[in-house]
């Protein structure tokens, strides 16, 4: 697809081609069918039950699953030999988006989809796949994950759970205790992460329930995804044959890492999915309930929250299509290297690993905002568990926590970039001295540019000046203890989330237009614009908290005027372009983008 | 038994309708189009599961369309039919009917299953059509159908009850609502449509007798207008002279 | 030239629809002069009455039990022998179980146009006759032109 070869985390240094990216709009015929297929099987088979899923009714979910199994929907990423349907990368984050919108059955879904069957997808040998994908594919069998325990959460590594080579070296012996096992009530394969021996780090083990030794708690009373099995999970002398240890001794961390990176992404997918739903919602809500005799999407502060729900929507769809493109070239170009399919997903998947926690914090916030929102549009209704908003607001909560909390995330976004400007792999030292050498320079003062983008593309540009002057002024100054600094890290991880997004949605315009036109892409425009807009005052700041925590006297005075002159913006009426957006979405009674 | 399926491609059902060219053409740009609900939910679906259960050998779809229809008849076949044909041309009731009877003349069908009506122009005409041009006997509005050797078993409401009608292949019928349950396609058979042979064949007589001369949008329903259980005088005066039914 | 409407007897009694056939009919007949002929199957004295009074000028009244059996292929071929011997230009079925499957298979026997479902009164115009009708499942109505006869 891409003409030009991206890397992941590039997009600080380096300006993008809107041809080279994906958008939504390019979807074909056959993706569109599965996405359908998808949505149609939430509206049928999981909407009009879902006060019993949330009751947990025994054996519901599990009969769910099988159903969502009998139509594939289980096996979208599996190759077509293994039962599935060896559907490319894109396309399974489409189905991973449908199925998003399905409440506790989408977190049931996405847990066996994912970190369930992928570590034996990616990491299993051939017997081990040729037993258990098939079966995970079909739905007969549920999986789950076992990583974090009641003292390692965030520390994954830190783990306690003990594996022991039987004398006779046939089996090892699994003791230990997890903890926030989804699907853990009725799950039939668990993947465990353990220590053999002394280890530094964890090792992986294909466990099933047959095995015995493995106990639950009861179910966990959770705030939100209340249909979710969640159990404290014991192993207690759970015998495991040898021959179920998955990869590599000690190369369990490493497994659970590159997991996480294909969890992060499609966790962003499967919140727009849910986002969606929820502003569709809150639409109609708003175009039916009439106060002081007209319906409360004539007036302006809801139409404000409905315009600002869509933008949100669309800014982080374009960017997790752009990205998930970006990783499925990736992958096709290691493949056509010569790697083999599974190494390649997982090595294609880790290029992206930045952009992949961006999405991750800022799809699980547009979800929340959606949901935040929505609560307050639906007004006193928004508060009653008789309708609709109360699930999606607890249940959307839940996001910004797993896969990595959104702080660790944060913390992740930061370090990655700066390790791989250190390891020679992301030239940012290069353009870091270009934007200080800009600082002392004489301000440059080209005549304007008034043709299409070219505004909107000079902004970006200087959106990405003021990361390189705030992260590179922090290294300079902090030095080694940048990384205890993290209020810094957290300032410079927001700058780049807003960057990537923004530039992702301004691409997203520029090709639709290239497409259809600018006249049928006057809300795409608004859109766009309003995006860029607000995310030029959060870099803002952002940057000047950073700056001012680490910097003093004239060296922060002068850093200030930069990142000023690289925040500054023409007006803009963003009521305006609010008011474009949100009567699109009224005059079409739903999410419309 | 070979089954033939018409079908059609009409604007999902929450589309919102409107007219282009001074009001006589249905304005396409921004519809989604759908498989007809009828012809998908009650006649392709029950073919497909005669042909499962071993009593059909195969489906083959039909639809007299231009080329922007066959997303839709893909759908057909994500849903397992086995061919299909597109006969290049537009018109009305009697014209697509003309077509697809012209086709099925030559080709020989065992059972040709029509959806009860369109959602579009609702004329719940082509399956009788069918069976005039064909001359095969006609069941309408069938809920339920089985099929022995050649001969068809089926339920139809009629008023006051349903009857049980025994007829012979060849046969059409028009499905209504009890036939089938809807189904969702599958991964496998979204998959599989895009390997699945379609021919399109041209158009023979054009005998189109009727057109629109112009649409026009229905009335919106009013809303709601409650009255105090108390105040029968008022109900009785609305009645009367608002809603004009005493 | 005459305007033929078929009617049906159900428990009984004239079908509400059948006569309402009728009296759709005879409206058309007042606009263009024609005369209103009316099919009843099997009917007794009363019935016929009952079909006259609704507006019908002519009733062809057809005694055969087989054709109460609902079989339309037998109910076409009478319908259309009786189409044939009253020169009539336009038929009216009412829109229900036999209309739906009695109306187009004649259609497509007489090469005659067909608007399923008219809910007004038609317009004359020049050699063509002008049907309203619910399309878009009551969402809009169409004006049709038939221009057949």
């Amino acid at each position: 697809m891409s003409t030009t070869k991206t890397k992941g985390g590039e997009f600080l240094i380096k300006e993008t081609n809107a041809q080279d990216i994906f958008i939504p709009e390019q979807w074909n015929e056959e993706q569109l069918m599965m996405k359908k297929t998808c949505d149609d099987f939430i509206d049928q088979e999981v909407l009009p039950i879902l006060d019993r899923i949330d009751s947990q009714e025994v054996g519901l979910m599990p009969s769910l699953m099988e159903k969502a199994g009998e139509l594939g929907l289980l096996g979208v990423s599996v190759p077509e030999a293994l039962g599935g349907m060896g559907a490319d990368f894109v396309t399974s984050m489409l189905t991973t988006e449908a199925l998003g919108a399905g409440y506790s059955a989408a977190v049931a879904f996405s847990a066996h989809t994912g970190i369930g069957t992928l570590p034996i997808l990616y990491y299993g040998n051939e017997e081990q796949k040729k037993k258990y994908i098939p079966k995970l594919a079909s739905g007969e069998w549920k999986a789950c994950y076992c990583l974090t325990e009641p003292s390692s959460g965030s520390d994954a590594n830190s783990g306690k759970t003990t594996a022991k080579l039987t004398a006779d070296g046939k089996h090892y012996i699994l003791n230990g205790q997890k903890m926030w096992i989804t699907n853990g009530g009725f799950a039939d394969i668990f993947t465990v992460f353990a220590k053999i021996d002394d280890d530094k780090n964890l090792s992986a083990f294909i466990v099933e329930k047959e095995f015995g030794g493995i106990s639950l708690n009861p179910e966990e009373h959770k705030m939100g995804i209340k249909g979710s099995s969640t159990r404290q999970v014991f192993f207690n002398e759970c015998k495991v044959p040898v021959e179920n240890l998955l990869s590599e001794r000690e190369n369990g961390f490493k497994i659970a890492v590159n997991i996480l990176n294909i969890g992060r992404i499609k966790l962003a997918g499967a919140a727009i999915g849910g986002s969606k739903r929820a502003a569709t919602q809150s639409i109609k809500y708003a175009n039916e309930r009439i106060q002081f005799e007209r319906p409360i999407s004539k007036y302006g502060a809801i139409r404000y929250k409905l315009a600002e729900q869509a933008i949100r929507i669309f800014a982080s769809e374009s960017a997790t299509y752009r990205a998930s493109q970006n990783m499925e070239d990736a992958i096709h170009e290691l493949i056509a290297g010569g790697m083999e399919k599974a190494k390649a997903t997982l090595k294609g998947i880790e290029q992206f690993a930045v952009e992949a926690a961006i999405l991750k914090v800022h799809g699980s916030e547009t979800l929340d905002y959606v949901a935040d929102e929505g609560v307050q549009i639906y007004g006193g209704m928004g508060y009653s568990a008789e309708a609709p908003m109360d699930r999606i607001y607890r249940d959307s909560r839940i996001n910004r926590i797993f896969e990595g909390t959104n702080e660790i995330n944060r913390l992740l976004i930061v370090d990655m970039i700066l390790k791989r400007a250190m390891k020679g792999e992301l030239d940012l030292m290069g353009p870091a001295q270009k934007v200080a050498n800009e600082l002392v320079g004489i301000p440059e003062f080209s005549e304007p540019d008034d043709t299409l983008f070219a505004y909107e593309k000079k902004l970006i540009a200087n959106f990405k000046k003021a990361i390189l002057l705030t992260a590179g002024g922090a290294v300079q100054k902090l030095m080694t203890s940048l990384s205890k600094e993290q209020e810094v890290i957290m300032n410079i991880a927001n700058m780049a989330i807003e960057t990537y997004v923004a530039e992702s949605t301004l691409l997203r315009v520029e090709k639709m237009v290239s497409m259809k036109g600018e006249a049928s892409c006057e809300v795409q425009l608004a859109i766009a614009r309003s995006y860029i807009n607000s995310a030029c005052d959060k870099i803002w700041i952002e940057g000047k908290e950073a700056l001012n925590s680490f910097a003093e006297g004239d060296e922060l005075r002068m850093m200030l005027i930069g990142l000023k002159r690289y925040t500054k913006q023409e007006p803009f009426n963003a009521k305006a372009a609010r008011q474009t957006v949100a009567q699109a979405l009224i005059a079409e009674n739903k999410y419309c983008f | 038994m070979k089954i033939l399926v018409p079908i059609s491609n009409v604007p999902d059902t929450t589309s919102k309708i409107s007219f282009a060219n001074n009001d006589t053409e249905f304005n396409k740009s921004g519809i989604t189009f759908i498989l007809n609900p009828y012809d998908e939910w009650y006649a392709l679906v029950r073919a497909m599961e005669l042909k499962e259960s071993g009593k059909a050998e195969k489906v083959t779809l039909i639809h007299v369309g231009l080329a922007d229809s066959e997303p839709t008849i893909r759908k057909g076949f994500a849903l397992g039919a086995d061919d299909g044909v597109r006969i290049d041309g537009e018109g009305d009731a009697y014209f697509v009917a003309e077509q697809v009877s012209n086709y099925a003349k030559e080709n020989g069908y065992d059972l040709i299953m029509a959806g009860k009506e369109t959602i579009n122009y609702n004329g719940s005409s082509v399956g009788a059509l069918i069976a005039g041009f064909l001359d095969y006997p006609f069941v309408s509005l069938a809920t339920k159908l089985d099929v022995e050797g050649t001969t068809a078993t089926l339920e139809q409401d009629i008023d006051g009850g349903t009857q049980i009608v025994e007829a012979q292949l060849p046969l059409v019928i028009s499905c209504a609502k009890g036939m089938a349950e809807q189904r969702i396609p599958n991964m496998k058979g979204i998959m599989a449509a895009r390997t699945k042979p379609l021919t399109i064949v041209a158009a023979g007589q054009n005998n189109n007798f009727t057109n629109v001369k112009s649409f026009a949008l229905s009335a919106g329903r009013t809303t709601c207008k409650m009255i105090d259980e108390n105040n029968m005088d008022e109900l009785v005066q609305l009645l009367h002279t608002e809603a004009k039914v005493i | 030239m005459s305007i033929l409407v078929y009617t049906e007897i159900n428990k009984g009694k004239v079908k509400k629809a059948s006569l309402e056939a009728v009296n759709y009919a005879s409206k058309i007949a007042e606009i263009t002069g024609a005369s209103v002929t009316a099919i009843a199957i099997n009917a007794d004295a009363s019935q016929i009455e009952e079909i006259g009074k609704a507006g019908a000028k002519k009733i062809l009244s057809i005694k055969n039990e087989e054709l109460t059996s609902l079989d339309n292929s037998l109910l076409t071929a009478a319908v259309e022998q009786a189409a044939k011997t009253e020169n009539a230009k336009v038929i009216i079925f009412s829109f229900d179980l036999v209309g739906k499957a009695v109306a187009p298979r004649l259609s497509a026997k007489l090469k005659a146009g067909l608007v399923a479902g008219a809910v007004d009164y038609p317009v004359v115009n020049g050699a063509s006759l002008e049907v309203k009708k619910n399309v878009f499942s009551g969402k809009a109505t169409a004006i049709y032109s038939i221009n057949t006869s």
